[in-house]
């Protein structure tokens, strides 16, 4: 008879996991079986997320699944920041799919599985886990950016995301392969023994490592790596544009944080660490400089993520205990703003086929006063202005890397945030010192809209004003997770 | 028994090929049969090491990345037949709604 592989506790283990797939799976079933109850698909989705938060709370640390599966403060950060995002979304998007008609519970269940796949990334410790985790996301994430059937645009952002994923996945399971090759395991913590006394002139790891790098600076929009970003952000759904730039991100740098630990000493006899500077570098000054030329929102958005990319693989280069809670701290705040800033773009009510450039916020400060605040906040956030938690998070990254001794790429990394601040700025001149053209819709938001702006704009602040509690905990987190 | 480079090298011409169908076409479908056929490359490589290790570990893989590579065909063609509804054509030129 064959034994299974299931240690104590692995039912509780995976928690958060069931009840995001059967809720999704719920949603789904209702607006098949019930049309009328799509209204309250969405509600009931963010009741999932919050269950599912609580469900965190029992889940017991430590490694499932014949050693495939950790659980451990740092994943319990990481999917913290998963269902914030994901709760962001869903709230914006509740009005957003009423307004333009294409309300239903398929959209908020992808967002449930899409959320479930990067729980299985964040925890996997198996290469295979985690690649499964990729494409239960990515399949969620390209029927997510098509979901504004009727709309030319989001077709055809769904059409770039898609071939341009499927291109990078073929890279990263190339280069997964090759490091199976090298070490005979895809488990992470079998490679880091290999790892720990492998040869590091064979080019045959370098080559793994370009591969795997490809394919992941793809999902992380790094440069130069990024042409689908601006293309996709703009023609996809808005709440969903949110989303994508914030949520898959973190993801992928947790996974790339276990891999690059685990590589770490090779990486000391190689030159990987100058390759990842190189994408660092080159993200934050071709993101910060497309970005001033930007009229169009959600394409400004888009460069503004590429930069900010690169600010966190400023953290990579080295990883340590600092480093992997300045990540954790810079996602979460990241979450807040992006979704935030991509939340009152949601609102304008327009044609979503024409651009949303910036004369359509012109006024807003004054016409909409608290979406104006709102996105003023964001803005501040976004650039790095005190007392805002983008500041702290920014600041935080940044002395990570010059502690490890990256100085060079810290100082590209702060004189380029200092040039974004023009581009963020000029959208709060144009939301107090410019008058409204006649005829500009006013930004219809209602109460579900409202409220996950209040949450972005309270979440930014009191991080920033109180970092202290959020830092401990990343800090206490990331020093577990390096014990391994 | 064959050496496994030989599958190495099967592998990463199949690889490049893969590449270079998906840089010079333009047409949706035949990109996506160019992206299947680099998989199927990793799936030859992950084998090749399997058989020369003696492992399962591998092949378990291949499992799954033939179940994933069906799921995205699955979702691909509809991205594909929604395209072709606006725009009668499934030439990724096509798609230039969007530029800066």
């Amino acid at each position: 008879m064959i034994q299974p592989l299931l240690e104590a506790g692995w039912l509780s283990a995976i928690l958060p996991e069931i009840i995001l797939s059967a809720g999704g799976m719920l949603l789904i079933l209702l607006t098949a079986f019930s049309p009328r109850s799509r209204g309250i698909t969405g509600p009931l989705a963010v009741i999932i997320f919050i269950a599912t938060t609580w469900a965190e709370n029992l889940v017991g640390e430590g490694v499932y699944f014949g050693g495939t599966y950790e659980i451990s403060a740092i994943t319990r950060v990481f999917d913290l920041t998963f269902l914030l995002a994901g709760i962001l979304a869903a709230l914006f998007a509740r009005e957003y799919l009423e307004r333009e008609g294409i309300e239903g519970g398929e959209f908020y269940a992808l967002l449930l599985w899409g959320t479930v796949g990067m729980m299985m990334m964040a925890k996997g410790l198996d290469l295979l886990i985690v690649v499964l985790g990729l494409e239960i996301l990515s399949v969620c994430i390209f029927v997510l950016l098509g979901y504004h059937r009727r709309l030319p645009v989001s077709n055809e952002a769904s059409l770039k995301y898609f071939l341009m994923g499927a291109f990078a996945t073929g890279f990263i399971l190339y280069g997964t392969a090759l490091f199976y090759g090298a070490s005979r395991s895809t488990n992470i913590t079998e490679m880091a023994k290999y790892f720990a006394t492998a040869d590091a002139s064979n080019p045959l790891l370098t080559v793994a490592f370009i591969l795997l790098m490809s394919g992941f600076g793809f999902k992380l929009a790094l440069a130069p790596f990024h042409p689908w970003a601006p293309d996709v952000y703009q023609g996809a759904p808005t709440p969903v544009a949110g989303w994508l730039s914030v949520a898959p991100k973190a993801a992928t740098l947790i996974v790339l944080a276990r891999l690059l630990y685990a590589m770490a000493p090779v990486m000391a006899k190689t030159h990987w660490v100058t390759m990842l500077a190189t994408l660092s570098v080159l993200s934050m000054i071709i993101g910060n400089s497309v970005a001033i030329v930007q009229r169009d929102l959600k394409r400004m958005l888009a460069y503004s993520g590429i930069a900010h990319v690169g600010y966190m693989m400023i953290a990579m280069l080295t990883i340590s205990d600092e480093s992997i809670a300045a990540i954790a701290v810079y996602t979460i705040v990241y979450a807040l703003m992006n979704i935030g800033a991509f939340g009152v773009v949601s609102m304008l009510a327009k044609n979503q086929n024409d651009p949303q450039t910036l004369d359509d916020i012109a006024g807003l400060g004054f016409r909409r006063p608290f979406y104006g605040l709102g996105l003023a906040v964001c803005m501040f956030s976004l650039s790095g202005l005190p007392p805002t938690g983008g500041f702290i998070s920014k600041f935080y990254v940044f002395r990570t890397a010059i502690e490890s001794g990256h100085t060079g790429v810290a100082l590209i990394g702060i004189l380029t945030s200092i040039i974004s601040v023009y581009y963020y700025l000029r959208v709060v001149y144009y939301l107090y010192m410019k008058e409204a053209p006649d005829g500009t819709a006013v930004p219809i938001g209602g109460v579900f809209a409202t409220g996950a702006l209040a949450i972005s704009v309270i979440g930014i602040l009191i991080i920033g004003i109180f970092p202290t509690p959020l830092f401990n905990m990343a800090g206490n987190a990331a020093r577990q997770f390096l014990q391994h | 028994m064959i050496p496994t480079q030989w599958f190495l090298i099967l592998s990463a011409i199949l690889f490049s090929i893969g590449v270079c169908g998906v840089l010079t076409r333009k047409n949706g479908i035949t990109i996506f049969m160019s992206i299947e056929l680099m998989v199927n490359a990793v799936n030859l490589t992950f084998i090749a090491y399997a058989r020369q290790f003696d492992q399962l570990h591998g092949l378990i893989f291949v499992f799954f990345i033939m179940a994933i590579a069906a799921a995205e065909a699955a979702v691909g063609l509809a991205i594909f037949i929604s395209m072709y509804h606006h725009k009668d054509s499934i030439d990724v030129d096509d798609a230039n709604l969007m530029h800066w």
